[in-house]
């Protein structure tokens, strides 16, 4: 090292940097806990699932969940109401993120002239990093499950020639399309963005509804046409998504296959988690029981 | 008075290039003797030979340098196997933590975690105190380099922390002080890459992305390059002269590589100007900074500036020459074109060459 530094300055370094490191990452853990929990939501098996797959799953024994959430359900113009419902089990855009709310956001919204199609300039967005509301079981929900059935008795009034699914026949599958909305799919949506934490809790004051926590959200350009301008937003994340499970409450979710996966997943027996959101926005695994799953 | 080469006033990197220096030396003296050049008396070729196997004996005992060839040969192979040694460590600390970590409770994982960072730390620091060799030192540096990285990286999932980017501060630190305790380029280099990754992300968090969206602008590493380039010239230690190169390489990289990637993609520029027209730029853009890069180095002789540059400047151009040409062109005729190219390359280069050493045939 330099003239004058020493072994001894070495270990001393070296320690402060572990120490040092260390103490912040856990102060920081120890301040997110205390005091009232911005958050408390019980989630289900329809709204935490398994966030384990890939090569090396069979050597690991970490276990974490991931949350399942989604943005209320977006109709396009002239689009198949079945696609709409394919959709809207993992819908992303959102309505509520149109060009004032991504101008108090902070996007730029003027025409883009600079690129030739929608396409260079979705592809030119850049993601942001915001506070989004999460709503549970919620009134978005509630809209969610009647667009659905708007949806099934849309495809029921179709003429027979019009088929969108040619191996199945359409209202069947519209009907166990509805059966999921009933039964299986997230009731966790993103329904709010802001910058600033403290203004959407005070908009949103249940806190065993809602949860404000970070994540990030991008513009979108399809389907700007000859305005050039973004027309809408989605959201690209929840920041963190997965949540560990602490050793005690392993056995709750022990054996649990990701069912985004497996369409056999509802079979699998259901649960209720207590998810406790901390002051730094980041949350934690409380309690976990098993409970019996919702036969169709 | 302090002796000349005393043992205690350079690190192992400078003995070892002081030990070649010697053997160098010894050899083109008996060459120059023999040629009848230079005649040393019998009590000047004994004074020499004396001071140096002195010098000689001092290393080996101080730093285990190598002697001749031979010892430098195994001497790689033994820095590869550190090398090995130390991934294939690592990756076991890794796999280990992968395999058992959901059996423990949680104040039981932050205990082996801190105490893990701790201990290989104090290893390191145990054996380089006695290891004249160096290898197993670095072994253990690099090991205790992935042990304090696992450590916070793991907090993170463990206690479901937003992700940030200042994690790569205290890496980038530990790396620095592992490099420089133990004279090793390898973690000299994990610790400029933390920087590179830091500093990109500041100044994309400023320009208003999401941190980990870093790489869809790249001009947010050019900050980076700039402090890397300006490091060595500003703060640069004559003892460890040998980690200089390490900062321009990856300075010029970190110009380089999204230079080459804007003159590509122009629509992940921050500008707001035609794709064509921001790829247009970057290219001459690219292709003058090699040139002024390769005149720099030339001029203060750094090999490794002329290289990086020169190696990037090919880049440049056969990924023009491909988009260019390769639909447009049978491939013979391509691929043919691309060699008579380096050879016009090759040609420039001698000019270059013998413009710089005067006297010397073209």
């Amino acid at each position: 090292m330099t003239a004058g530094w020493q072994r001894r300055h070495t270990v001393l370094a070296g320690l402060a940097i572990i120490v040092l490191s260390n103490a912040v990452v856990l102060g920081g853990v120890a301040y997110n806990r205390s005091g009232e929990p911005e958050a408390t939501l019980r989630l289900t098996e329809r709204e935490l699932d398994s966030a384990e797959w890939g090569a090396l799953q069979s050597e690991k024994s970490g276990l974490a969940m991931r949350l399942s959430w989604r943005t209320p359900a977006v109709t396009l113009k002239n689009e198949d109401p079945a696609d709409s419902i394919d959709r809207s089990a993992f819908n992303r855009n959102a309505n509520w993120l149109n060009q004032a709310k991504l101008a108090e956001l902070g996007f730029d919204v003027r025409a883009d002239v600079s690129h030739a199609t929608d396409e260079e300039r979705d592809r030119r967005a850049v993601e942001k990093q915001v506070y989004l509301v999460l709503e549970f079981d919620g009134p978005a929900y509630q809209s969610s499950l009647k667009w659905t059935e708007e949806q099934v008795e849309r495809i029921r009034n179709r003429s027979p020639a019009a088929r969108h699914q040619p191996t199945q026949d359409p209202v069947e599958y519209a009907l166990n399309a509805l059966e999921r909305e009933r039964n299986r799919n997230s009731r966790l949506f993103v329904v709010d963005a802001g910058l600033d934490p403290a203004v959407l809790r005070q908009k949103y004051p249940d806190r065993t509804r809602y949860a404000v926590v970070s994540g990030r959200v991008r513009p979108s350009y399809w389907r700007a046409g000859s305005d050039r301008r973004p027309v809408t937003g989605y959201v690209s994340a929840v920041n963190i998504d997965d949540i560990n499970v602490p050793l005690e409450l392993r056995p709750v979710f022990e054996g649990r296959q990701p069912t985004r996966w497996n369409s056999r997943g509802g079979d699998q027996p259901g649960f209720a988690a207590t998810i406790v959101y901390g002051r730094r926005l980041e949350p934690r695994m409380v309690d976990a029981v098993k409970t019996a799953a919702k036969k169709p | 008075m302090k002796e000349p080469g005393a043992a205690q006033d350079i690190n192992r990197s400078e003995a070892q290039v002081r030990v070649d220096g010697i053997r160098v030396f010894r050899a083109e003296l008996d060459r120059l003797q023999h040629e009848g050049i230079l005649d040393l008396t019998p009590e000047q070729r004994a004074a020499v030979t004396a001071h140096h196997d002195a010098l000689l004996d001092r290393y080996a005992g101080v730093f285990d340098i190598d002697r001749d060839s031979k010892a430098k040969q195994l001497s790689l192979g033994m820095r590869v196997a550190s090398f090995l040694g130390a991934l294939a460590l690592a990756a076991s600390a890794f796999f280990l933590v992968h395999q058992f970590w959901g059996l423990l409770s949680t104040l039981t994982q932050v205990a082996v975690l801190t105490a893990t960072s701790l201990a290989t730390f104090g290893l390191t620091v145990f054996l380089q105190g006695r290891d004249s060799s160096g290898y197993f030192s670095k072994l253990a540096a690099m090991v205790a380099f992935a042990c304090f990285t696992l450590n916070i990286a793991v907090f993170g999932q463990i206690f479901n922390i937003s992700p940030s980017d200042k994690a790569f501060l205290p890496w980038a630190a530990y790396a620095f002080l592992l490099a420089y305790a133990c004279d090793l380029r390898l973690l000299l280099a994990a610790g400029i890459l933390c920087i590179i990754a830091f500093v990109a992300a500041r100044v994309g968090t400023f320009g208003g992305m999401y941190w980990l969206d870093v790489g869809e602008r790249p001009e947010n590493f050019f900050p980076a390059a700039l402090l890397l380039l300006a490091f060595p010239q500003l703060l640069g230690s004559r003892r460890f002269a040998h980690f200089a190169p390490v900062f321009r390489v990856f300075g010029l990289l970190a110009l380089f590589v999204p230079m080459l990637v804007l003159a590509n993609w122009g629509r992940l520029s921050y500008l707001d100007l035609g794709s064509g027209i921001i790829e247009g730029g970057y290219q001459v853009l690219g292709f003058l900074l090699c040139g002024v890069a390769i005149w720099w180095g030339v001029r203060r002789n750094m090999q490794d500036v002329v290289n990086t540059a020169m190696t990037m400047a090919v880049v440049f151009l056969y990924t023009k020459m491909f988009d260019w040409w390769w639909e447009a062109m049978p491939k013979y005729l391509f691929f043919l074109v691309l060699g008579l190219s380096a050879l016009l390359i090759l040609l420039i280069l001698r000019r270059l060459r013998a413009f710089i050493q005067p006297g010397r045939a073209p």
